[in-house]
């Protein structure tokens, strides 16, 4: 009987010990890290890492919760992190890390690979963190700006980005899993939010300018915020936001719709060694806002808008696939991922020259306009 | 002190009666008075509560009748008016030649006698509140009801409050007691049984089933329990509880118990058996099922949409009650991704600057916390305000702000504290687990919590009550399996009886005209 329980509490002490989950970490003993920003020395090729830290000491709970930037250099991204560890008492906690921020140089020159592989392989870090290219000098610049809404430039980043496909549709939401998706994809690249500094009276603010285009892994140009929003239609990424016409016609000064949903449908067509892609986004619609003649429920002239928006829509997107085309000559639409997707055998011949042939595919994009209400009452 | 001081007085009697040659237990009672007035002498030597009244005949100044009680559990109306009355007002010639027969049938006024010629049942009937008639010439005596206890008046028992419902409850006289049962169910299949426990007590105990719906083997397999008890005394139903009960070493009831006559009625109509002690109101009920830990008696009386919903919280208050501090610790210590970042952040920040890690913040707490209930219970109420004032300013917010423990630690105790009370039936399981679990998530996180709980499950999976296991195992998912167990069906609904109680299943043969359902 004492051999039996000695045994049972034998196996229990290994079992304690041994499960590998200790790791009891008590929360007074980690610097909450919100998020980092990630530049390289150009002179000896040594990272320079930034890292928002909750500042919980010195926040009350009045003014909210402070942050502080804590700066450390190493040669490689997991070494600049533990440098950190010199400057600080307690272990830097990247659980509630919301975004990494790298630097336009990092992006042209070494590629997302070599920044993103530390984060990956790290258990800490969410799969969610959001990567974000800095149009500035430095990525640091980025999260020393001054604050809006939230005193936590990452978390406002974050948000921003989250919301944009809903709101905005000026930047693209990219997780950190989606962007080590698609690098491992075939036919597809990688597109990332894009943020500069503004001024607004005297303070610098950080706020979302399109979306930074790549080719493998590596920076080869940017979209607009205004691109983005048609680039988002073709990716069938669009869930709410606003489209605005301008002028169509003699009647309608200005016109803007709001998007109620969004649905892309995406073909492809192969016919004598030539690729012809068909894009037909479904766009629901409400009136937004309208100068000029005023449109009412029942009007004739509903219809006629809806075929006359449709084009300057397709048209409108036309020019951002021939932009990508003609300048960037990288498939960030996702042709060749849907060819794969619906035809392996074809693309198994075709995949070899995808990049040269992407230059080439031609394309009709058939837009459907649905305007739903007009939002007035009869 | 009281046992040994008892035991010693038994010696000091035991010998007296030795040297007068009398044994209690066998011997009978002799044809003289006087002799039979001696005995009774030495036999209550020292014990002055008792009282006895000679009648001496008119004439020739003899001992003729000697009446003996205990004073204080006796009514002396009833021995002045029905029994000294009518002996002194008999004739005195009557009185000179009257034979035991003639006193039973034409003098004692008296409802219950009986007669006895043993030592033995008079010493039982006086310490019940019975007087004792000798009678010159007679080798026998007459045992009269006389009993005349003080007891309690019918209240609300204190610890089964309800809204709605029938409002009485159990007092200490077993007699009382049942008669409120009786009062409910006015049926010959009524049967209480009358049983004694305690060498010194001689507590009476009744045993209390509805015979056709009784399963009988439950009945003998108590018979059997019951029998093997053998203690010198018994004060509370809870006694005899922890001695009859299966699984003698789990937190867990195995046995109810209620201060309700309607509880016990209900129990009763579903084929359980009671259990009454004398001297306690506490009746208890077995076999039990599990899931009465979480049933109340006003679940019966209300709508059956608010019965369920109330039940349904119970159940979920208990299960709070055990694992959120186990998770708060788990998830703080181990796993912190999981929490949403805007609560991360406002748990670290009320983390700050605390200088106990999160464990022993909340095995401080929850002990202080039990610690005040405790002190609640057992403080006169007078002075509960001040210790209201200790419990919530004190520790409550001067400790928060002076940043000895965390704010969020003391929301998870309060919310710990206030589900407990919801189920108080399962209050030692409660504690025992609450603190168990919390020692596996200190020390593994979530796979220590999620192994704790398994143990508790396979534990609570296994409990028996009189061969039954508490954790009935549905067949099906039919209506009638369920329709007391989570949710309380509607009483057109309740067609039979709990099935693995009574062999008799039905209970409802016609629920009226309603033919929709």
């Amino acid at each position: 009987m004492i051999k039996k329980l000695l045994c049972l509490c034998l196996i229990i002490v290994m079992t304690l010990s041994l499960s590998g989950c200790w790791d009891y970490l008590s929360l007074n003993d980690i610097e909450i890290v919100a998020g980092v920003a990630i530049d390289k020395d150009q002179t000896n090729g040594e990272y320079n890492l930034s890292f928002e830290v909750l500042d919980l000491e010195d926040s009350s709970k009045d003014s909210g919760v402070k942050t502080k930037l804590i700066d450390s250099t190493g040669t490689t991204i997991f070494d600049a992190v533990r440098n950190a560890k010199k400057r600080l008492a307690k272990k830097l906690y990247f659980g509630a890390a919301q975004i990494i921020v790298i630097s336009e140089y990092i992006a042209k020159n070494d590629g997302v690979n070599s920044v993103i592989d530390f984060f990956i392989r790290d258990t800490e870090i969410r799969e969610t963190i959001k990567i974000v290219v800095s149009q500035e000098k430095s990525a640091k610049e980025i999260l020393m700006s001054d604050y809006t809404d939230s005193k936590i430039i990452s978390y406002q980043i974050s948000t921003i980005i989250e919301k944009d496909e809903n709101v905005t549709l000026s930047t693209v939401n990219t997780d950190l899993y989606q962007i080590y998706d698609t690098l491992n994809n075939q036919g597809i690249s990688l597109t990332l939010a894009a943020f500069e500094n503004t001024l607004q009276d005297d303070k610098t603010i950080t706020e979302s300018n399109g979306s930074a285009i790549f080719k493998k892994d590596k920076l080869v140009g940017y979209l607009s915020a205004k691109e983005t929003e048609y680039y988002l239609f073709v990716v069938d990424k669009v869930k709410g936001g606003i489209i605005d016409f301008g002028n169509i016609d003699d009647d309608i000064e200005k016109l803007s719709l709001e998007i109620d949903s969004s649905k892309t449908k995406l073909s492809f067509s192969y016919v004598d060694n030539q690729i012809k892609m068909l894009i037909e986004p479904t766009v629901k619609v409400y009136l937004g806002e309208i100068f000029g003649e005023t449109i009412k429920a029942d009007n004739e002239r509903m219809e006629e808008v809806q075929d006359i928006t449709s084009k300057i829509l397709a048209e409108r997107i036309s020019d951002v696939i021939q932009k990508v085309q003609t300048e960037y000559q990288t498939d960030v639409f996702g042709f060749g991922n849907c060819i794969f997707k619906s035809d392996p055998k074809l693309w198994d011949k075709i995949s070899e020259n995808w990049d040269s042939m992407f230059v080439d595919v031609k394309f009709e994009v058939k837009p459907k306009m649905i305007i739903q209400n007009t939002g007035l009452i009869k | 002190m009281f046992g040994f001081n008892s035991k010693k007085k038994q010696e000091v009697i035991d010998k007296k009666l030795k040297s007068i040659q009398i044994d209690v237990n066998s011997d009978v009672l002799s044809n003289s008075i006087e002799e039979n007035s001696e005995t009774l002498k030495v036999i209550f030597k020292d014990n002055d509560v008792l009282v006895t009244r000679p009648i001496n005949s008119e004439k020739k100044g003899e001992l003729t009748y000697l009446i003996a009680y205990m004073d204080g559990l006796v009514n002396s109306i009833i021995i002045n008016d029905s029994i000294i009355k009518p002996l002194m007002l008999l004739d005195p010639d009557k009185q000179k030649n009257c034979s035991i027969d003639t006193l039973v049938n034409q003098v004692i006024m008296i409802n219950e006698l009986k007669r006895a010629d043993k030592w033995s049942e008079i010493i039982e009937a006086i310490n019940y509140g019975d007087t004792i008639l000798f009678v010159n010439g007679a080798n026998e005596a007459l045992i009269l009801n006389s009993k005349g206890l003080q007891t309690r008046s019918i209240s609300e028992p204190d610890s089964e409050k309800i809204l709605s419902g029938p409002r009485e409850g159990f007092s200490e006289s077993i007699i009382t007691n049942l008669s409120m049962v009786r009062r409910k169910l006015r049926t010959n299949d009524l049967k209480m049984k009358f049983f004694t426990f305690g060498e010194r007590t001689k507590t009476k105990t009744c045993v209390c089933y509805i015979d056709s719906l009784v399963n009988q083997n439950i009945l003998k397999d108590l018979y059997k329990r019951l029998e093997k008890i053998d203690i010198d005394g018994v004060l509370d139903s809870n006694y005899i509880t922890e001695m009859i009960t299966d699984c003698r070493w789990s937190p867990f009831e195995s046995i109810g118990s209620t201060e309700r006559p309607d509880v016990v009625t209900a129990k009763l109509l579903e084929g359980r058996i009671a259990i009454f002690v004398d001297g306690t109101p506490v009746v208890i009920t077995a076999p039990y099922l599990f899931i009465e830990n979480f049933q109340s008696s006003e679940d019966y009386y209300l709508n059956f949409y608010y019965a369920s919903f109330s039940r349904i919280l119970r159940m979920l208050s208990f299960i709070i009650t055990i694992i959120v501090p186990a998770y708060y610790i788990a998830i703080i210590a181990f796993h912190k991704e999981m929490l949403p970042t805007p609560f991360f952040i406002s748990v670290t920040m009320g983390r700050e600057t605390v200088p106990l890690p999160t464990a022993v913040e909340a095995f401080i707490m929850l002990i202080t916390f039990d610690i005040l209930r405790e002190t609640g219970i057992r403080t006169p109420s007078n002075v509960g305000q001040a210790l209201s004032i200790v419990g919530a300013l004190v520790i409550g917010q001067a400790a928060v702000e002076a940043k000895l423990i965390s704010a969020p630690i003391i929301i998870i105790v309060a919310i710990t504290g206030i589900t407990g009370l919801l189920v108080p039936k399962m209050n030692s399981a409660a504690f025992i687990f609450r603190y168990f679990l919390l020692a596996c998530g200190s020390l593994m996180g979530l796979e220590g919590v999620t192994i704790g709980i398994s143990i508790i499950l396979v534990h609570v999976l296994n409990l028996k009550s009189f061969g039954i296991s508490q954790f009935v195992v549905m067949k099906s998912l039919h209506f009638q399996e369920i329709k007391d167990i989570a949710i309380r069906g509607p009483w057109w609904k309740m067609i039979t009886r709990p099935n693995t109680i009574s062999d008799n299943k039905v209970r409802l043969k016609s629920s009226g005209e309603n033919k929709d359902d």
